[in-house]
């Protein structure tokens, strides 16, 4: 009987530790469901097209341990680390769900970059009002910040980096690099402007075209008529930009002897992340990232070869508006490096996705676009802006 | 279109090989065409695998023409050394026989390169098949000279959609530049990818070579202009003009 009783008790206890491990399971997938959902949403958030779109606002502050604390408008709480993990509780102060880590990927093999620092910080200049660099014999990079930090109506700060470099291809043939991009700061307007040009490598003079395109397009943006809004001037742009080349690199018959494809941005930081447009003529490709996630801007893509739309041959734009939202990083780059960028599997947007969470140095962003590929030959070019999370984010 | 993976193209080259009995009739320096043109393959393929970033897209085959079509080297990657088979001898110089061979290889080579990008992080997007068609520009067979309209059906097959390949016809001194136009595909109306080597080369078969690598070059490196169906004019030759 006693055996019998202790049978039944062993029974019990089994069953109820089987019950509380079911309920577990069941509350954990459901967290991971509303995980999904949320980061499903907060994506959505990020790239609302069109003007207009409401932002919600909360508090964020950060601490001297580089932790990062926000609050937003239902009382939610979230808090960063400085390695970038996130913690985030409810209005009662319950943990919520963690969000997970984006899964580590080896670096690309050879040694990593380390800063060569014999005394005190390296600081973040304040980028040029007008910088146009190329890749011809060399390459070249810019970086600094912008934004309006001060005054009645302070906005996020802008962080840029930009390198053109000339491709393995050009430099095996001895040819110039053709890639050539650039940046200004608008000061009267508070906007940015980002531009990339690849010359078209069958036509000798495409350099120079590329060059001259970057030069007019910044100008034209900075001299623009104040009642003539960005995004509804891409064509008469683009137009006005054609017409300066075959003026000025066309013979007589007006040909020019070389082409190359467009793509600017204005980027207008807010208070609380930036609003972007996006005009482009051919392969350069623009790009958001944002929580790991890669989202196309811009693209062309699509053809059985290595033809591309180009100036001045094409002078009508297609263009895209975005709502970005703080710590997210808008793209500009020739097809030789958004070319190996997808929205999800390719190993530079993973590998890229981990290692700009935070925003790197100068160096490091280097590093980061002249990855080793055999197969991505061609000259390679990337401006990017990381819209800061508020004007002090340095 | 969607951006789910990242695209890597692969391209297709098809080298078409003339050797009939008059390619093997000594010049003045008592070298043949067919000698210089048999030379160009093994250079080809050593300078274009030689290059890393070229020989992870570039895909070859061989096809050698004269009686018959005759397969030297299945669509091979460069990523692996490619054997070569040496021809056989023809004395006839089939262009039916040989774009319709090539005609019937394209889409079989097409799967072939599809298939072995298959299972990677990234997609596979094979390029126009890009077609050098070497030859002295005489279409012989069966006892007599070949109309065009015999073996235009073929060509028109490669050149039309979906394989909408782009043809360059390569001649020495002395080729028909009408068939070699004939040939070529070009600007509709415009210039064409038909060219002859210029009179007084005498080292012509290895300029040819040379040339050739550098088209194949530049037509997988360089970007070219929406719509642009040209071949720059290689070094050592000129373009056959309407």
């Amino acid at each position: 009987m006693a055996e019998s009783q202790l049978i039944l008790g062993l029974f019990l206890v089994m069953a109820g530790v089987l019950a509380l491990a079911v309920v577990a399971l069941r509350r954990r997938a459901i967290l991971s469901q509303e995980s999904q959902d949320r980061q499903a949403a907060l994506l959505r958030s990020v790239l609302r097209r069109g003007p207009g779109a409401p932002t919600r606002r909360g508090r964020r502050e950060k601490d001297a341990g580089g932790r990062r604390r926000e609050k937003d408008a239902d009382g939610r709480r979230r808090e960063t680390d400085a390695d970038g993990r996130r913690r985030e509780t409810d209005a009662g102060g319950q943990p919520r769900t963690a969000v997970a880590e984006q899964p580590a990927r080896p670096a690309a093999p050879g040694p990593a970059v380390h800063r060569l620092v014999l005394d005190g910080q390296e600081r973040e200049p304040r980028l040029p009002a007008q910088v146009v660099a190329g890749s011809a014999r060399h390459g070249s990079f810019f970086h600094g910040w912008c934004g309006t930090t001060s005054g009645p109506h302070p906005t996020a700060r802008l962080n840029v980096r930009g390198v053109t470099l000339r491709g393995v291809g050009h430099a095996e043939q001895d040819l110039e690099g053709q890639d050539v991009i650039g940046a200004a700061w608008d000061d009267r307007r508070g906007v940015l402007y980002v531009a990339v040009a690849d010359g078209v490598g069958s036509l000798p003079r495409s350099g120079r075209v590329a060059q001259e395109a970057i030069t007019a397009v910044l100008h034209l943006c900075l001299t623009r008529p104040d009642d003539i809004a960005f995004d509804a001037t891409g064509a008469r742009l683009f137009e006005a930009v054609a017409a300066g080349l075959v003026r000025s690199l066309g013979g007589d018959d007006a040909r020019i002897d070389g082409a190359s494809t467009l793509i600017v941005a204005e980027i207008a930081p807010r208070f609380d992340g930036a609003y972007v447009t996006v005009h482009g003529v051919g392969d350069s490709e623009a790009w958001a990232l944002y929580a790991g996630a890669w989202i196309p801007l811009h693209h062309e893509r699509g053809g059985g070869d290595n033809a591309t739309r180009e100036l001045p041959g094409h002078v009508r734009p297609h263009t895209q508006r975005y709502d970005l939202s703080p710590g997210a990083v808008l793209v500009l780059g020739s097809d030789g490096f958004t070319g190996a960028l997808d929205e999800s599997v390719s190993p530079l947007s993973r590998g890229l996705a981990r290692l700009w969470r935070r925003r790197p140095t100068w160096l490091e962003f280097l590093n980061h676009v002249s990855f080793v590929d055999d197969y991505w030959s061609d000259d390679r070019s990337a401006v990017a802006v990381w819209i800061g999370e508020g004007p002090a984010d340095a | 279109m969607t951006l789910t993976l990242s695209e890597r193209k692969s391209y297709p080259i098809y080298i078409l090989l003339d050797v009939s009995a008059s390619m093997r009739r000594a010049g003045p320096g008592g070298r043949s065409p067919h000698d210089g043109f048999q030379q160009l393959i093994p250079d080809l393929i050593m300078t274009l695998a030689d290059s890393r970033s070229l020989a992870k897209a570039a895909w070859i085959s061989v096809i050698a023409f004269g009686d018959h079509a005759e397969l030297l080297c299945p669509m091979t990657s460069l990523t692996r050394p490619p054997h070569v088979r040496s021809p056989h001898s023809g004395r006839h110089t089939d262009y039916a026989a040989a774009l319709g061979f090539l005609a019937d290889r394209v889409g079989p080579d097409r799967e072939t390169i599809e298939a072995a990008g298959a299972g990677q992080d990234y997609r596979t997007r094979v390029a126009r098949p890009l077609i050098f068609f070497i030859t002295d520009g005489a279409p012989y067979a069966h006892g007599r000279y070949q109309a065009p309209e015999e073996w235009r059906p073929a060509r028109d097959r490669l050149v039309a959609a979906p394989v909408e390949a782009r043809i360059a016809a390569i001649g020495l001194e002395g080729a028909h530049g009408g068939t070699l136009r004939a040939l070529a595909t070009g600007r509709p109306g415009g210039e064409r990818n038909a060219f002859l080597a210029d009179p007084g080369d005498q080292a012509a078969g290895d300029s040819l070579a040379a040339s050739v690598i550098t088209m194949i070059e530049r037509s997988i490196r360089l970007s070219v202009r929406a719509g642009e169906l040209i071949i720059d004019e290689p070094h050592g030759m000129r373009r056959v003009h309407g």
